[in-house]
């Protein structure tokens, strides 16, 4: 069935024009055409849909967070048709059998892909190593020890030289976590002002320098999850120089667009680990992404129940939900301010996460496959419980106002979401 | 009746107060006089003064706060600051004097008489208004000296002003 | 001058004039304590709970006093670590609270943060902070310049130099954020694994305490408590260290000025943080601590009622 999108402009442009998808791709552009299913978007931005290369879908084990179902519902809502789901879940994501059963899952639900990554270790427990060619085989697209961060350093060697030979990417969560334990927010000003214990900064650089010594000399190909530092950068782009081809970053918009200093009234909704960290460290982050030091964004959604977000901030859990904020925030702070373009946007929110997974890039183009979303970045919305699909509220933006409505998901052709 | 007490009538209630209090005791030794705050203190003051000239006698002075002891917090228009209750002599068997300027609900005495209990056990306690308004008492309380008394309707008030807290001495009465 | 505040979680939000208002009317009840009948009536009705989630004799008993002398019905809670184990969450107990009908909070918590939770939460009732892990203790602190203000006259422009644990220390950062509002000298010594980062921006620091006294004109140095398991956290090698550089003996003393106070939150590690005779000294002002605290303590549950009533 053909569906006609009239009104839209390809990647911001000024131009409005038709786009006629059917049988899963873009058939044609242009200005004259017409079908039967015909959806006017009055000059709304048309973009490929996102890629989030890092989300956690609390599956298998902790429903009462997340399930598939919210999780799906909840990305195409972002305008995000292909996620990695994290393994430290309950049970851990370890073994072929799990991460067969999600995968059937999301294909029964039918929305987005749901791209399961795995543990390095059986359980997380830091002691013994997946079957990384089994898990290949089952349809893991990286393994990572998320969460958590692999101690032993004899074993993270090994870990990456076995996930070389597997043909595995390597998500890294690089934490020195004797340096950050008991911690809850920036060693800082801030810190110091509230009376929180505090992570330092080199709880995360001492991670980075550790994990990419060990990639490097191994010679393995490793991304680096949530970046949050300036000095992260700075160590990143420093073996960068060297390995080119084997390190890639991403970080989160909330690095990009909060700072310790929000942090006022102890709101759980501000916690996250990596934290929020200094002014300085947020626009390091922001032209490092510009200048491509950093490759990608990614949400590190992160859906926790409301009881457990209600509670003193230095009990409650770390992390804060991203996937339906996500274009929305960007839009909010950086397109619609002018800080970024629409093809900034998309080189870091679309093709840099289909690279980095190896799959091709995806342009609005005559042929392509119909992986699309449509926004309207003048429409304001409220990111209140009730307009949220997540089943996680602990969001900074909870009932505040963001720009950027995501009107139409397609996936392969198929609508998935639609306002 | 007249809408304002000027300053030498003023003077000449509180002289007779003095008087009365002079005539009453044949013997002033054992009195004191306690002025409550704020308007209380500088009277009770002036009474001392006028005793000291006419009976060459020098009453002990001291001065309560009774914010501590209202009964009826949410009238108070102000913040309840404490300010500082200083009696600085030996209450027990005295026979004290209550002075304040205007006696209105009594409910301001009541709470005074239980701040002077707490403070030690007189063998009497008495008070003394510059103005006393008896139609619109609510507790069972009368002054033993009083300079004038005025009746008036529930919604006019009685401001007593006095030069060392108001910069002059005078008695106005206004709506509220 | 009003109060007008509900809740009182820290001094560092609180102005200068604020913060002479409680201690001016902790003044008034100073006399109320030392005089035989050392009850006023003025909170009879009013309920005050005391949450304490970390066991104190010290400041439970200063606050269960002051609030008996004002006549109020008090009820004392001690929620035990375990409790909250069991998963009954702040939010649970202070929903029991809500039931119970109390006017004020009084809560101890070792989480930063916990007081703003209840203000937040129970928005009827007044919160009073009586110490939230790390980040405030604004009755100790307080009661600490109220002593100073008796001895001083006045607190602005004092020189008071703190010495020890600054880094974990609630009371360290309430007198910190005090005493600034009176533009005051703040000092503060400790090695530096036991000092915050950033704390320059706050007080100037030193890592000797000989350097330290040297560097001006104390009037008073006050010398916090020193936890046993910093050490075991491996924050400083041994007390007997922790003594010999840090410790006010009678040879630092006589480096001071005459004038010097020497102060301690309490109860003090005798021949840690003071020597025995310091502890003993006519210059120590201890003891003198004990009747202002119940004094401060009256003043701001009586400042705060009066806000509370009023709505």
């Amino acid at each position: 069935m053909s569906i006609l999108l009239s009104g839209v402009r390809i990647l911001g442009s000024s131009r409005k024009t038709n786009i006629l998808i059917n049988n899963g791709i873009i058939e044609d552009i242009g200005t004259k055409l017409s079908t039967d299913k015909q959806i006017d978007l009055d000059g709304a931005v048309i973009l490929p849909s996102l890629v989030d290369l890092h989300a956690h879908s609390r599956q298998p084990g902790d429903s009462e967070k997340e399930d598939m179902e919210s999780f799906s519902k909840a990305a195409v809502h972002g305008g995000i048709t292909a996620l990695c789901t994290m393994p430290n879940t309950n049970p851990v994501i370890d073994n072929p059998e799990i991460v067969q059963a999600l995968i059937e899952e999301s294909k029964k639900i039918g929305l987005a892909d749901i791209l399961p990554v795995a543990s390095i270790t059986l359980g997380q427990k830091g002691k013994q190593l997946t079957e990384m060619f089994e898990l290949k085989k089952a349809g893991v697209v990286a393994v990572s020890e998320d969460g958590k961060s692999v101690q032993d350093v004899r074993l993270m060697r090994s870990a990456l030289e076995y996930a070389k030979s597997a043909n595995m990417l390597v998500m890294l969560h690089s934490e020195e976590m004797n340096l950050s334990g008991g911690g809850s927010m920036n060693e800082g000003y801030a810190s110091l002002k509230l009376g929180i214990k505090p992570i330092p900064e080199i709880a995360e650089t001492i991670g980075i320098l550790r994990d990419l010594e060990l990639a490097t000399y191994v010679g393995v190909k490793v991304h680096l999850c949530h970046v949050s530092l300036a000095r992260s950068v700075e160590i990143i782009s420093a073996y960068k120089k060297y390995f080119p081809e084997l390190i890639t970053s991403e970080t989160a918009p909330h690095y990009m667009i909060f700072s310790e200093e929000d942090i006022h009234n102890y709101s759980p909704n501000f916690k996250m680990n990596p934290p929020l960290r200094t002014t300085r460290d947020r626009s390091r982050i922001v032209s490092a992404l510009k200048k491509g030091k950093i490759d990608c964004i990614a949400t590190d959604h992160a859906p926790h129940t409301d009881w457990e977000k209600e509670n003193e901030f230095e009990l409650a859990p770390f992390g804060i939900t991203g996937l339906e904020t996500w274009l929305p925030s960007l839009i909010t702070y950086f397109v619609n301010k002018g800080r970024f373009s629409w093809q900034e946007l998309v080189r870091l929110c679309c093709d840099r996460p289909r690279e980095i997974l190896g799959m091709g890039i995806l342009s609005v183009k005559k042929g392509a496959i119909a992986d699309l979303v449509v926004v309207d970045p003048n429409a304001q919305w409220e990111v209140s419980p009730a307009n949220l699909f997540s089943k996680g509220k602990n969001t900074p933006f909870i009932n505040k106002q963001l720009y950027g409505k995501v009107l139409l998901t397609l996936k392969k052709g198929k609508i998935v979401y639609q306002a | 009746m007249a809408k304002k007490i000027e300053s030498k009538e003023l003077r000449a209630l509180i002289k007779d107060i003095a008087m009365s209090i002079v005539y009453d005791f044949k013997d002033l030794s054992n009195v004191c006089l306690i002025g409550i705050h704020t308007r209380g203190v500088p009277i009770a003051k002036r009474i001392k003064t006028s005793i000291k000239r006419a009976a060459k006698i020098d009453l002990p002075v001291g001065k309560i706060d009774i914010n501590l002891y209202r009964d009826d917090f949410s009238l108070s228009s102000e913040s309840p600051i404490v300010k500082q209750t200083d009696v600085p002599f030996e209450v027990n068997g005295k026979n004290i004097i209550l002075v304040d300027d205007v006696l209105f609900t009594g409910r301001t005495i009541r709470s005074a008489l239980d701040a002077v209990m707490d403070i030690g056990r007189p063998e009497r306690v008495m008070l003394a208004v510059l103005i006393n308004r008896p139609k619109d008492r609510e507790v069972p309380i009368c002054p033993d000296y009083y300079g004038m008394e005025i009746n008036l309707k529930r919604i006019m008030r009685v401001n007593v002003m006095l030069k060392e807290i108001d910069g002059e001495d005078k008695i106005v009465i206004v709506r509220k | 001058m009003k109060w007008t505040k509900k809740d009182l979680i820290g001094l560092e939000n609180l102005t200068s004039d604020e913060i002479l208002l409680i201690l001016d009317t902790a003044q008034s009840f100073i006399s109320v304590l030392n005089r035989d009948i050392k009850k006023v009536p003025t909170l009879r009705g009013i309920t005050i709970a005391n949450l304490f989630f970390e066991p104190s004799t010290r400041t439970k008993a200063s606050f269960e006093l002051a609030e008996k002398r004002l006549s109020a019905d008090t009820l004392s809670i001690t929620v035990s670590a375990s409790s909250v184990v069991k998963g009954e969450t702040l939010l649970d107990t202070v929903k029991n609270l809500k039931s119970l009908l109390c006017d004020i909070v009084v809560i101890r918590h070792s989480y930063a943060g916990a007081p703003v939770l209840l203000a937040e939460a129970l928005e009827n009732m007044g919160i009073v902070n009586a110490g939230d892990g790390m980040h405030e203790h604004p009755t100790q602190a307080l009661l600490d310049m109220l002593t100073m203000k008796h001895i001083f006259g006045e607190i602005k422009g004092l020189n008071v130099l703190i010495v020890g644990d600054i880094k974990h220390s609630r009371v360290a950062r309430s007198n910190i954020w005090g005493l600034s509002k009176f533009k005051c000298n703040v000092g503060v010594c400790a090695p530096s694994s036991l000092l915050p980062r950033e704390i320059d921006r706050l007080a100037k620091s030193f890592t000797s305490l000989d350097e330290a006294i040297s560097s001006a004109k104390w009037d008073v140095v006050m010398a916090l408590r020193i936890q046993k398991e910093r050490q075991e956290d491996g924050l400083f090698p041994s007390l007997r260290e922790y003594h010999r550089v840090y410790g006010i003996n009678v040879n630092r003393l006589k480096q001071l000025p005459k004038k010097t106070i020497i102060m301690h939150p309490g109860p003090v590690n005798r021949g840690v943080e003071l020597s025995p005779e310091v502890a003993d000294s006519s210059r120590a002002v201890i003891l003198n601590q004990v009747t202002n605290g119940v004094a401060v303590r009256m003043a701001v549950l009586y400042l705060i009622s009066s806000v509370l009533r009023k709505g």
